[in-house]
């Protein structure tokens, strides 16, 4: 976590020319945004505007054909996801990816293991430090979910929970990993009034926090209510990036994907 | 561990600590001792399948280079049986280091098929160096294990030996998989792209795995050296691994369930000789009858049969 810690004016993350060819079909379209730290960003677009094709770069699951994603000034694409993770980038997934043969707090406690140090040599043999590191892996992981509000669910199995709480445990997941930046795919989707109430709750805290958010998201009262700065995708094109006022009345934008009759919470 | 591990081991612990106590028959001693050392091998082989998600056709090849390293450095060679098992045991380290580095990289099962070719060029091996290994004739002349000066023979002295290296790799084991690394290894099971975006290294957590597994079946097969005196290639082969990995699935993939299927699938043959030349028939049958009926191994098999029995009660 980067509670307390000075805002800088250097951009968190910056993407350069970032290009995706599948196929010979151009999913993302020499993009270019950066994202500044402590802010919350969210990208939107109609369906296969290359969202997720974009996180999964970024986080390290897929490679992009051309461009650079800088973050806090360092190359990271072509690194491997787990070493992304250990940079200070965590994210939860549009379907949702959690652990479902583990219970709620051990998916939790699995967010840790990036921060965590003990291999298995050392587990094996229950050497000193092992005992006083789980001990920090499970508290840390209570506290993140306390943040999310499952912690009276930590010992159900995680395949038992409902959709809308699914949603929270992995916010939780990504938590523990003391992410700097946290990519959100979809959050509010499939819940309802009152979980998308408490989903956006837990996004301010997190910027409360200090963390830096990427939403994707296509709830547009959840965008607009939360969001610093929002960019628009459209077949892996950036067709505007401004805050959600600026959105909200860009023509282009409208005609593509808002359309005219939509009101915003 | 968890409480229901730890007091499971005690109790199991206690059961063989007293075993020779009532059963003194050097049969059934040197049974308990095969399944000591098959349980060995097995606890390994469930780490990889049961928490790595991987499977090998090859472990009776560590199984087997743990047991010619033994036997050969200590007869041709003059080493300490002490110092011949770790000579074995690090060369079966780096064996799966070569394996297991390039195969594990990649996703999906190269794994198996690697171990299933590395299996076949061990076999071979063992059965060509002739001069070094005696070739299909076999080693014989295999020392039995020494502590200062006094002889581990069979019995209950090599059934302690076994047992208390059993128990503690069977800690180790717990240990592995109660911990931060045990925690990884499942959830690999739930979500691989989740695991690996949580910071987790996949393919080199499945090397370690594989490397620890390849240490167990290396153990085993010295243990196994040393106590038979004799060893020859059929020992090591391809059925041998298959066995062994029957062990893990019929046990059911877990650490206990490895136990099980060690047990089991040792002491079976023994008594299906009664069935004469339908011996191979009955054991086939029963293998698919437990497999078709708790698909989940033994263990689970038996656990879900008590909870259902006391639900109906």
């Amino acid at each position: 976590m980067v509670e307390g810690k000075a805002l800088t004016l250097q951009p968190i993350l910056e993407i350069s020319q970032l290009r995706k060819v599948i196929g010979g079909t151009i999913v993302l379209r020499d993009l270019n945004f950066s994202v500044m730290p402590s802010k919350i960003k969210a990208i939107i677009g109609p369906n296969g505007a290359g969202k997720t094709t974009l996180f999964n770069i970024i986080t390290g699951m897929v490679r992009s054909t051309g461009g650079t994603v800088l973050f806090k000034g360092k190359v990271i694409n072509g690194k491997k996801s787990h070493l992304i993770a250990q940079e200070g980038i965590s994210r939860t997934f549009q379907t949702i990816e959690l652990f479902g043969n583990m219970t709620v707090l051990e998916n939790v406690m699995v967010g840790r293991h990036v921060r965590t140090r003990m291999g298995l040599l050392r587990s094996g043999l229950r050497l000193p430090g092992v005992k006083m590191e789980e001990k920090f892996i499970l508290e840390k992981a209570q506290e993140k979910l306390n943040m999310v509000g499952l912690f009276h669910k930590a010992n159900l199995m995680a395949s038992t929970l409902p959709l809308g709480e699914t949603k929270l445990l992995e916010v939780a997941r990504a938590l523990a990993t003391d992410p700097e930046l946290i990519l959100l795919d979809e959050p509010a989707a499939g819940l309802n009034e009152t979980e998308i109430l408490r989903m956006t709750e837990i996004i301010g805290k997190i910027r409360k926090q200090g963390m830096t958010v990427l939403l994707v998201e296509h709830r547009m009262e959840v965008v607009m209510g939360i969001s610093d700065e929002i960019i628009v995708l459209s077949y892996g094109e950036k067709i505007a990036e401004g805050t959600p006022d600026e959105i909200k009345n860009n023509r282009k934008v409208i005609d593509i994907y808002l359309g005219e009759e939509i009101e915003y919470a | 561990m968890g409480k229901n591990n730890f007091r499971t081991l005690i109790i199991f612990t206690i059961c063989l600590g007293v075993f020779p106590i009532f059963i003194q028959s050097d049969y059934f001693l040197s049974i308990m001792i095969f399944i000591g050392i098959n349980a060995i091998a097995a606890m390994g082989l469930s780490l990889l399948m049961g928490y790595a998600g991987q499977i090998s056709l090859g472990h009776a090849a560590f199984f087997g280079i743990g047991a010619y390293c033994s036997s050969v450095l200590t007869v041709k060679f003059g080493f300490s049986i002490f110092a011949a098992f770790i000579c074995g045991v690090f060369l079966s380290v780096v064996m799966a280091v070569a394996i297991a580095v390039p195969t594990l990289k990649l996703k999906g099962h190269y794994l198996a098929v690697a171990t299933l070719g590395f299996g076949e060029i061990i076999y071979i091996i063992f059965n060509e160096l002739l001069d070094i290994t005696g070739g299909p004739s076999g080693f014989s002349g295999i020392p039995h294990i020494t502590f200062f000066g006094h002889a581990v023979e069979g019995g209950i002295k090599y059934f302690y030996l076994v047992w208390a290296i059993a128990i503690l790799l069977l800690i180790f084991s717990l240990n592995v998989i109660y911990s931060r690394i045990g925690r990884a290894l499942r959830a690999v099971h739930g979500s691989h792209v989740a695991t690996e975006a949580m910071g987790v290294n996949v393919s080199w957590l499945k090397v370690q795995v594989f490397i620890l597994s390849a240490v167990y079946a290396s153990i085993g097969g010295s243990l196994y050296a040393h106590f038979v005196t004799f060893i020859s290639p059929p020992t090591f082969s391809l059925f041998a691994s298959i066995l062994l990995l029957i062990m893990v699935v019929i046990g059911g993939s877990n650490i206990w369930g490895a136990l099980l299927g060690a047990g089991i699938l040792t002491i079976l043959p023994q008594y299906l000789t009664a069935f004469k030349d339908f011996d191979i028939l009955v054991y086939g049958v029963i293998l698919m009858a437990i497999l078709l009926f708790m698909p989940e191994g033994l263990l689970n098999g038996l656990t879900s049969l008590v909870k259902w029995l006391r639900e109906k009660r």
